[in-house]
């Protein structure tokens, strides 16, 4: 567990993105999009205040559990796109793989590429394979993506006091 | 300025940046009635996200709060808090066991990391927000040479008093 304190977290490259580590510098465009109506898919609309507990939240989550979101560049100017990884908080019922664009940064096929990416990752790095997603009914663009990610709705569940889909991904190791 | 130390020590304690273990016996403290001058009791989705949050904190400003050690077992945590850096850290402090209180820990630990603080790195301020009622942690802050003064609480914390540290008198 002191391992995991230490271990800076991890960068991937795919063709066109970067995942790296939360940092500060992320903060005023996190705290604008949990501001909007969008982030209710995500635990929002949330404050400035929880926007930066958020936000060390995601980094401590490494420490604490050895994996966690990364956010998500674009290699070829550095924007800010959103966030993708595996997350396990209290009230979770397994390790979730997780992701969230922003509104300019749909329709790219990015969210696919992320979660690709950090999905294989976390079989070969984190052992955790055929991982959830949790995903609430209408949130249709994100259901549309765990199918084209080969998932499929396992049974429902609530989040947040919210009702959800459970979706399950194939194991990558198969 | 010195950047702040990973581990302090005092006669008494030890205090060092938080580790997982720490989650457990930090999320029965913010689930209890002793967290209810900070916003508690918090559910263990809410207490989770406050434990990483605090680590993450050291990641994104290269300082936080200390987890306060005694015999081995954490008991409390101390240190700087700074959510806008436009204006100066906040100073916090708490033991999470009520068996804890009495001993005079948590006035060891904060007057040691404000010396370390304020004496060995060079910060020139800090603020310290506590509710009226609190009574215990008032005098606390009395005994590390902070002074009340009649700022207005901030949006986040309604009611609270704000102490100083250090800046113009």
């Amino acid at each position: 567990m002191k391992r995991a304190m230490i271990d800076p977290i991890p960068v991937l490259d795919t063709q066109r993105l970067t995942l790296r580590a939360p940092q500060a510098s992320d903060l005023p465009t996190l705290t604008a999009f949990y501001e909007t109506e969008r982030s209710h898919t995500v635990g929002g609309p949330r404050t400035a205040l929880e926007s930066f507990t958020g936000l060390t939240a995601r980094i401590g989550h490494w420490a604490v559990c050895g994996f966690g979101l990364w956010h998500i560049d674009s290699r070829e100017n550095g924007d800010f796109l959103g966030w993708v990884g595996v997350m396990n908080p209290p009230g979770w019922q397994e390790p979730e793989l997780a992701w969230a664009l922003f509104a300019h940064a749909e329709g790219k096929g990015y969210a696919f590429e992320a979660a690709r990416a950090a999905r294989a990752f976390a079989s070969q790095e984190f052992k955790l394979d055929g991982l959830i997603s949790y995903i609430l009914p209408d949130n249709t663009r994100s259901a549309a993506l765990a199918e084209r990610l080969g998932a499929s709705i396992e049974g429902d569940g609530l989040l947040l006091g919210k009702p959800c889909n459970i979706w399950r991904h194939p194991k990558e190791s198969a | 300025m010195t950047a702040p130390g990973d581990q302090l020590t005092t006669e008494r304690l030890i205090l060092r940046r938080p580790q997982a273990c720490d989650l457990p016996v930090y999320s029965a403290y913010c689930m209890s009635e002793r967290s209810k001058y900070v916003g508690g009791p918090y559910d263990a989705q809410k207490a989770f996200e406050k434990y990483c949050a605090m680590a993450g904190h050291w990641t994104i400003r290269g300082f936080g709060r200390y987890i306060i050690t005694w015999e081995g077992r954490a008991i409390g945590h101390v240190g700087p808090l700074q959510i806008d850096d436009t204006i100066p850290p906040e100073f916090t402090w708490t033991l999470w066991d009520g068996t804890c209180e009495g001993q005079g820990f948590a006035t060891e630990a904060a007057r040691c990391v404000q010396h370390h603080l304020m004496q060995d790195c060079g910060w020139p301020e800090m603020v310290i927000r506590i509710l009226p009622d609190n009574a215990k942690s008032r005098k606390i802050a009395e005994a590390v040479g902070a002074r009340l003064t009649d700022e207005p609480a901030p949006a986040w914390y309604e009611g609270a008093l704000t102490y100083r540290l250090g800046g113009h008198a």
